[in-house]
């Protein structure tokens, strides 16, 4: 039963091959360029299927052709045999089989010619690195630097370029007299040059997003910060086994540590509040006199006054409750209670919300909020425009000057915050050039006088 | 009960990012008239938009009402909530549209007005510009953030409900008589912060990926650059109040040795 199903779909493979073949060699011109090619495979398999098992096949007539790219090919694929090993009888055999059946077909499908095949094949790892291209004056101008010279900024990317961009190989080969360098310091000059000619190329405001992002890894290197990263690996790796044991034991507490940390704290917070109590201002042998200790009823009277349901009640002395009158402000004020208030504590808010939630949904809690509703765009064009128009374009024109777009299209608070640090620095400067003016009008005078 | 709804939850502030532009094309485009009206040159499309990740618009924006150019027929145009919040029109000249945000009746706010000036011509670097004219579509917006401070109790609660981003959902029935359920089954959690990177899954300008911390970061180290070139500005000014002054003196000097 099995068998007699192999044999049928055996004959519907045949059937199927047979059929692309007759589809693949309508046309003349294809077919002939299909045998070519195909003795061009077999030629390589042939050659394969030897190398792998010493000996000469027979059964093909035609002798390889001899070409010169060919034979590059063919030795990389049997250097490819060689590495994938093995090479067992089945696999090879089954490559006689397609060579032997559906070759015609394959053939339409192997169009290019051996040379082509192996550029497509080769071409992708023959990159060269870029390295960072300046000329003298940018040098000069923009990189600049106290411990590198010129010289050996050039040195460091020949020896870039020469070692194909292989960090290891670079900071093993350099050798530049009188220079010490690590890996670190070689990278961190390296990637610093290469920052500052991509943004020299595209200025930051019209950089795209992935160069941007280039640039940001560049500019952020930092070698310290490599090194102990790299030290650490390497400790990392040499541990004994009952270091490794004694950090998990560590990492066990710490864990449990966490885990207890907010129940404490609110026992802690609890404790706090129970210990909260106004504190004077003085200590409590300030209040040994008969003087003192009326102003202090009478200081409490007041604040107790103050309160929706008062606890004291005053004598029916006038003299030691002193006025009723009397502002509560013209005793001694009351020292606020030393706990902070926070501020989610004191607002009410009307759902219950977590700090996620409360960022999840936009809500800031804040003091002293105007009140309706607000753009904070209108803070990044308010501030642009002063009292008289004169004064006005002189802003604009500064703004202009260092690059500031006249519409920010951003409005989050960390970007307003650094334009309204940009506009007090603008108006410093107006106020300055006035003195300036100011000055030089009076310069001009006395230069008259003398 | 006007009471209750009137008081006003003190200290606290709700916002909403969201996004003002304009898109433009070269008639004829396909979506618009062809022919076009006489004169017609540019087809464009106005619109107040939500940011593709964030909460539901339409809980605190009831109404827009477009104000365009007096020489419109029926110049001004109302879209009422759900939306989209969107005019598309033929024109040939730029002008600034008024747009008048309704809010929410709880919120007991008025609208509000802000301007968008149409963008109907190339504009940004000669590449912006090249980009633009190969895609015949010109996108100009901002980003706009609202602010609502110290809301009202109500409408504190529906800019807090997680309704909200019910639009962002796939509705799954429960059965009959059953509220539907809401699942989310998107890759990020939706929320009314900046995106933190920019969706990949077609963003760019219009859809409003574009609009991402990133962006922002950006933003800042241009200023930051703007900022150090004013530093020296004002290095420079000091330096020649400095020279001034010594001027001023030898001057003195001068007058005084007369």
């Amino acid at each position: 039963m099995t068998r007699a199903f192999e044999g049928a779909f055996f004959q519907l493979v045949v059937g199927a091959a047979v059929g692309l073949a007759t589809i693949t060699i309508s046309n003349k011109i294809e077919r002939e360029r299909a045998r070519r090619a195909k003795l061009g495979l077999r030629g390589v398999r042939r050659n394969k299927i030897r190398r792998c098992f010493g000996r000469k096949a027979k059964d093909y007539s035609e002798s390889p052709p001899k070409d010169k790219n060919l034979l590059v090919l063919d030795s990389a694929s049997a250097v490819e045999a060689h590495l994938y090993g093995t090479c067992p009888h089945g696999a090879a055999a089954a490559t006689t089989t397609t060579a032997d059946e559906a070759a015609p077909a394959e053939g339409s499908e192997v169009e290019e010619t051996p040379s082509n095949m192996q550029l497509v094949r080769f071409s992708k790892y023959a990159v060269a690195p870029s390295v960072p291209q300046y000329d003298h004056d940018t040098f000069e101008k923009h990189l600049a630097h106290a411990g590198w010279t010129e010289q050996e900024t050039d040195y460091l990317m020949s020896t870039y370029s020469e070692c194909n961009g292989k960090w290891p190989v670079v900071a093993d080969r350099y050798d530049y007299p009188n220079a010490d360098r690590t890996m670190e310091d070689l990278k961190a000059r390296f990637f610093g040059v290469q920052a500052t000619t991509l943004q020299l190329s595209t200025p930051i405001s019209s950089m795209t997003a992935s160069e941007y992002n280039q640039y940001e890894v560049l500019s952020t290197y930092s070698g310290a910060q490599e090194t102990s990263r790299k030290k650490l690996a390497e400790g990392h790796l040499y541990r004994r086994a009952n270091e490794v044991d004694e950090e998990t034991v560590l990492l066990g507490e710490l864990q449990r540590i966490m885990l207890n940390q907010a129940t404490l704290d609110s026992q802690r917070e609890e404790l706090r509040h129970r210990l909260d109590n106004p504190s004077p201002s003085t200590n409590g042998y300030s209040y040994n006199t008969s003087q003192a200790l009326t102003g202090l009823w009478q200081q409490l009277l007041t604040q107790d006054r103050m309160k929706k349901n008062p606890r004291l009640r005053p004598t029916s002395n006038q003299a030691v409750d002193g006025m009723s009158t009397m502002t509560p402000t013209s005793a001694a004020p009351r020292e606020t209670p030393r706990r902070p208030h926070s501020l989610a504590s004191a607002t009410a808010l009307p759902v219950d919300l977590s700090k996620a939630d409360q960022k999840r949904y936009g809500v800031v809690l804040q003091e002293r909020l105007p009140t309706g509703v607000t753009f904070t765009s209108d803070k990044l064009t308010k501030p642009r425009i002063a009292k008289s128009s004169i004064q006005t374009e002189k802003i604009a024109a500064i703004l202009q000057h260092i690059g500031v777009p006249e519409v920010i299209p951003l409005p989050t608070p960390a970007v307003i915050e650094q334009f309204e640090s940009i506009m007090q620095v603008v108006m410093t400067i107006l106020d300055l050039r006035k003195l300036g003016e100011k000055e030089e009008h009076e310069l001009r005078v006395r230069a008259a006088e003398a | 009960m006007p009471a209750a709804t009137s008081k006003r939850v003190k200290g606290a502030k709700i916002f909403r990012h969201f996004i003002i532009g304009n898109e433009a094309h070269v008639l004829p485009h396909p979506g618009f008239p062809d022919p076009p009206p006489e004169g017609h040159t540019k087809g464009w499309k106005v619109y107040v938009r939500p940011l593709p990740n964030g909460p539901d618009m339409t809980t605190w924006l009831k109404k827009v009402q477009f104000k365009l150019h007096h020489t419109y027929a029926d110049p001004s145009r109302t879209i009422e909530a759900p939306g989209p919040f969107e005019l598309s029109e033929t024109g040939y000249g730029e002008f600034g549209v008024e747009i008048r945000l309704y809010f929410a009746p709880e919120s007991g706010e008025k609208a509000i007005y802000r301007e968008h000036f149409l963008q109907l011509q190339t504009y940004g670097s000669d590449e912006q510009k090249a980009r633009q004219e190969k895609e015949n579509k010109i996108v100009a917006e901002r980003l706009e953030t609202i602010e609502f401070n110290e809301p009202t109790q109500e409408f504190f609660r529906t800019l807090t409900s997680e309704d909200q981003f019910n639009w962002l959902k796939v509705k799954k029935g429960r059965g009959k008589g059953k509220k539907p359920d809401f699942v989310f089954e998107g890759d990020v959690e939706p929320t009314a912060q900046l995106p933190e990177r920019a969706d990949t899954s077609g963003g760019g300008l219009g859809a409003g990926g574009a609009w991402n911390v990133q962006y922002e970061k950006q933003l800042l180290s241009s200023l930051e650059q703007s900022k150090n070139t004013l530093e020296q500005m004002v290095e420079e000014e000091k330096r020649k109040m400095e020279e001034r002054r010594k001027e001023m003196e030898k001057l003195g000097m001068a007058v005084a040795n007369k």
